[in-house]
């Protein structure tokens, strides 16, 4: 049995092969799924056996429901088992669909260690996200092809050495130590690489923790959940700490105990594997936070329709995650009784499926203030100050009425997303102190990002409002050239564009005087117009306000 | 099916539940979870932080660190045999009522559980198999007498905290649906967590958490150590760990009982009313709740540490817990909450 070079996919499949339940499950990308799955069945053979679950499942399916067409028929309650119950090997395509009911009861399975759960992403889709709850129980991330390597004999034996192999407690500082200096925010995470490491020797046939097997569960489990590369000035520091007390019976010292050079393997193994886009990052002398921003970005997630007000009913054509309505169905059962009861010679109550009638829900519609705010040079900083205000006025109200803001910024040469749809206080708090000014004004750019942030709430179950606020006179164009007549002429464009979508707009003219260029901007995008010379923060809100009242209504 | 559930609910008591006292750091967690058990009506605990810090651990072990509770047998309530002033409306109109031991109930209210989960239904199988009009206990009711624990709390849906907010005021659950009308106790703890960066809570829902507490990640290796080692000894042999931490479970458990009976007899002196309120003046907290909590909370704390007599030392420790979320905000205030509740300290209460 040669370990070498095994690929990280195919350590996964035989780690969790190995542990069943006990350790979580997987992220895996899409297009090498089937490679995984033919990889993790081999070894376990038919008693690891996947149950596929759609995303778009009721949290009923998952904790077992009354049957009710068994129950009619029969006259007798029928349960349906939960798959929970069931299954203990999940697999979900398209997993960020999920919704929040299933979410939260397949991370208290996942805590429970009754649960292996393989949810497959579309690793190209930006919006595609996990839910954090999820994410964080799920130790592995699988993107590259697994080989079909492991037998069920290669688990069986490694099972029987798993609970001989001992972690010596300085491989577990190793990993602490690696987890911290490159800003893994859980120690559940290290503990999550603790047990793989175990696993990992075990299917080395080791009897304890080496190099290799750290090296390799801290690329698996830490890596993708750095939030930096490593901090050099950690290894120091720690060397000249005191290391912590050795536990209790930690006495045997073997010759696999750890060196300091031990450190830094695990830490190049973690580099190797670091996010693409980290190194990108740090190359381009971006600071942590944004790398951890962007890492975590998590948007809310949209609601099921099984829950907010009952409006009515309606007929049923599944009963599949359907509340259903008794009333209305007995009282639609009850006319045909006689006749029934004639032809069943039955004189119970005979409802069929034709009855079902299910409730009506309405939901709250979420409406989510995008604000696109010009902070180039002519938006005079004391424009910016009151874009500011704006924004926190709002927020300080939609924090109230669960709404969510958003915040585009454009200056200089391009635009971004300072902050995702939120609810938060606290990040927009901090979005918005670092808002910076000056530069040219790439509105067409402006514009573009803030449509594609609307269309995005409003795939998600949104509603969303653009608040621009500008003086409308854009001079930098796509291509980040400095040219106001083809910058003028973009930005109409890709205001014709938005219009074209059809989302409430609202375009705030911030300049001392009202503009022309403006108003033929607001026009082009059928946008109210606000010009607002000496507009403070509290007047910039009033409109937005009342915008937003209409749109969550 | 009764048996079924019976069954389930054996194996879930088997399983070993890890221990309390071996959850490390968290002190001012595990303190103010402790005193909600020595004083329920504190009001119940708000626990913010990121993710992955050991809040859903924490509470899950502190459910089974509690001393088992007296309940009527059968009742879907377990109304207490000895207050039957609290009890459903079948066990106070029952001529004789036998009693069972249980465990003090504590619930996971999942997030995006509909409203018959929580609140109860009509019956399905009994109203479609047999015809029978049946009320369906919900969450709220098994919840009775003990925790709701409800994760995520500041995303939950607001048609539900318009429910819990009901509950929680009332200590009873009212239901009047699907042609039923049913009333029963439901008095309980209720326990929050969250990750504050995922979104507020409703001003109305976090002014009915007695207590809350901050809770972060240590970022020191030695602390992740130490997390990291016992959790995994725990498992790799639960049975084992659970046996060396045992004796603190025993001795915590007896400190909280004997915090409850002595909870009676401890005086607050007036001075130590008087500067409870003073300091809630000067926080200017929102109504009067803020200042009640304060002094059932340091009441509470004294009891657990077997002294008789509130002391200002007891009002000063649990001024943040008590306070913290009650505040009222700017919500771009910059200086954090516990800077302004220790200032008010410093100011109000001197050294």
């Amino acid at each position: 049995m040669t370990t070498g070079d095994l690929n990280d996919a195919t350590w996964i499949a035989g780690l969790l092969a190995l542990y069943g339940s006990k350790l979580g499950g997987a992220l895996v990308a899409e297009d090498v799924a089937e490679s995984f799955i033919m990889s993790y069945s081999q070894a376990t053979g038919p008693a690891g056996a996947l149950r596929t679950i759609p995303s778009s499942l009721a949290a009923e399916s998952l904790t077992g429901s009354i049957d009710l067409a068994a129950t009619l028929a029969l006259g007798k309650p029928v349960q349906t088992q939960g798959l929970l119950s069931v299954a203990a090997q999940l697999l979900v395509r398209r997993a960020e669909r999920l919704d929040v009911a299933c979410t939260s009861l397949l991370a208290q399975a996942l805590d429970r260690e009754a649960l292996l759960l393989l949810a497959v992403m579309n690793p190209h889709d930006p919006d595609a996200l996990l839910a954090p709850k999820l994410g964080e129980r799920l130790p592995f991330r699988i993107e590259g092809f697994a080989e079909p390597h492991w037998t069920v004999q290669h688990i069986a034996n490694a099972k029987t050495k798993l609970d001989t192999v001992s972690a010596d407690a300085k491989w577990v500082q190793e990993l602490c130590k690696a987890a911290l200096s490159i800003g893994v925010e859980s120690p559940r995470a290290v503990l999550q690489s603790v047990v793989a490491a175990r696993g990992i020797a075990a299917l080395m046939g080791l009897r304890s923790l080496n190099e290799k097997s750290v090296a390799v569960a801290a690329r698996l489990v830490l890596a993708h959940r750095a939030q930096h590369l490593p901090t050099p000035d950690q290894e120091q520091t720690e060397d000249e700490a005191p290391p912590p007390p050795p536990a209790e019976g930690d006495t045997t010292e073997n010759n696999s105990s750890p060196n300091p050079a031990d450190a830094e393997v695990i830490l190049e193994a973690i580099k190797l594997a670091l996010p693409a886009h980290l190194l990108q990052m740090a190359s381009e002398g971006l600071g942590n936070k944004a790398a951890g921003r962007n890492l975590k970005s998590n948007l809310p997630r949209k609601p099921g329709g099984q829950r907010g007000r009952r409006i009515g009913n309606k007929r049923a054509s599944s009963l599949v995650g359907q509340r259903l309505d008794i009333i209305a169905t007995l009282r639609n059962a009850a006319p045909w009784q006689p006749l029934r009861r004639k032809f069943s010679g039955n004189d119970r109550m005979i409802v069929t499926r034709d009855d079902f009638r299910v409730s009506r829900i309405k939901q709250r519609n979420e409406a989510t203030a995008i604000f696109a705010v010009d902070a180039s040079g002519s938006t005079a900083f004391q424009r910016l100050a009151e874009a500011k205000g704006a924004v926190e006025t709002i927020l300080a109200e939609c924090y109230v009425r669960r709404d969510r803001v958003a915040l585009v910024s454009f200056r200089s040469k391009k635009a971004e997303v300072l902050l995702p749809p939120t609810r938060s206080l606290e990040r927009a708090k901090r979005a918005l102190a670092g808002l910076p000014g000056g530069g040219g004004t790439p509105l067409a750019a402006g514009l573009d990002e803030a449509l594609s942030l609307a269309v995005q709430v409003r795939r998600a179950g949104g509603n969303p409002i653009v608040i621009l606020l500008t003086d409308g006179r854009g001079n930098v164009t796509r291509e980040g050239e400095g040219n106001r007549a083809k910058a003028t002429d973009e930005s109409l464009s890709a205001a014709k564009l938005f219009a074209s979508e059809g989302f409430d707009a609202m375009l705030i003219d911030v300049s001392p005087e009202p503009q022309k260029t403006a108003r033929a901007l607001a026009a082009a995008m059928h946008a109210t117009y606000l010009p607002m010379p000496r507009a403070s923060a509290t007047d910039i809100a009033r409109p937005i306000r009342k915008a937003l009242q209409v749109a969550a209504a | 099916m009764g048996t079924d559930k019976k069954s389930k609910a054996a194996s879930e008591y088997k399983r070993i539940v890890y221990p309390f006292s071996a959850v490390a750091g968290q002190q001012e967690l595990k303190t103010c979870l402790v005193l909600t058990a020595v004083d329920p009506t504190i009001g119940g605990l708000l626990a913010m932080g990121d993710r992955g810090t050991g809040k859903s651990t924490t509470v899950r072990a502190f459910a089974a660190l509690l001393p088992a509770i007296k309940a009527v047998k059968g009742c879907p309530y377990h109304c207490d045999p000895d207050a039957l002033q609290h009890a459903c409306d079948q066990c106070r109109a029952a001529a004789t009522l036998k009693s069972d031991t249980i465990k003090v109930p504590v619930v996971d209210l999942p997030l995006g559980a509909t409203e018959d989960r929580v609140a109860g239904a009509l019956d399905l199988e009994r109203a479609l198999s047999r015809g029978e009009k049946v009320f369906e206990p919900g969450l709220l009711a098994k919840a009775n007498r003990g925790y709701l624990y409800i994760d995520e709390v500041n995303l939950l849906e607001d048609h539900l905290v318009d429910l819990l907010l009901d509950v929680a005021a009332s200590g009873e659950n009212l239901f009047e649906r699907e042609g039923l009308s049913v009333r029963h106790p439901a008095r309980f703890v209720l326990i929050g967590s969250g990750n504050p960066e995922e979104g507020e809570l409703r001003p109305q829902l976090l002014d009915r958490f007695g207590l809350s507490v901050e809770v972060k990640t240590p970022q020191d290796v030695a602390s992740w150590v130490d997390i990291v080692k016992r959790r995994d000894a725990y498992e790799r042999d639960p049975q084992k760990f659970y046996a060396e931490w045992e004796p603190e479970e025993k001795k915590l458990r007896q400190r909280i009982q004997a915090g409850r009976k002595l909870l009676r007899d401890v005086e607050v002196p007036d001075t130590v009313q008087e500067s409870a309120a003073a300091l809630c003046l000067a926080l200017k907290t929102d109504g009067l709740r803020g200042q009640l909590t304060v002094i059932r909370a340091a009441r509470a704390l004294a009891a657990f540490e077997k002294q008789k007599t509130v002391g200002l030392s007891h009002v000063k420790r649990m001024a943040l817990p008590a306070l913290r979320h009650r505040l009222r905000r700017n919500p771009l205030e910059e200086t954090g909450s516990a800077v302004r509740i220790e200032r008010a300290i410093q100011d109000v209460l001197g050294q």
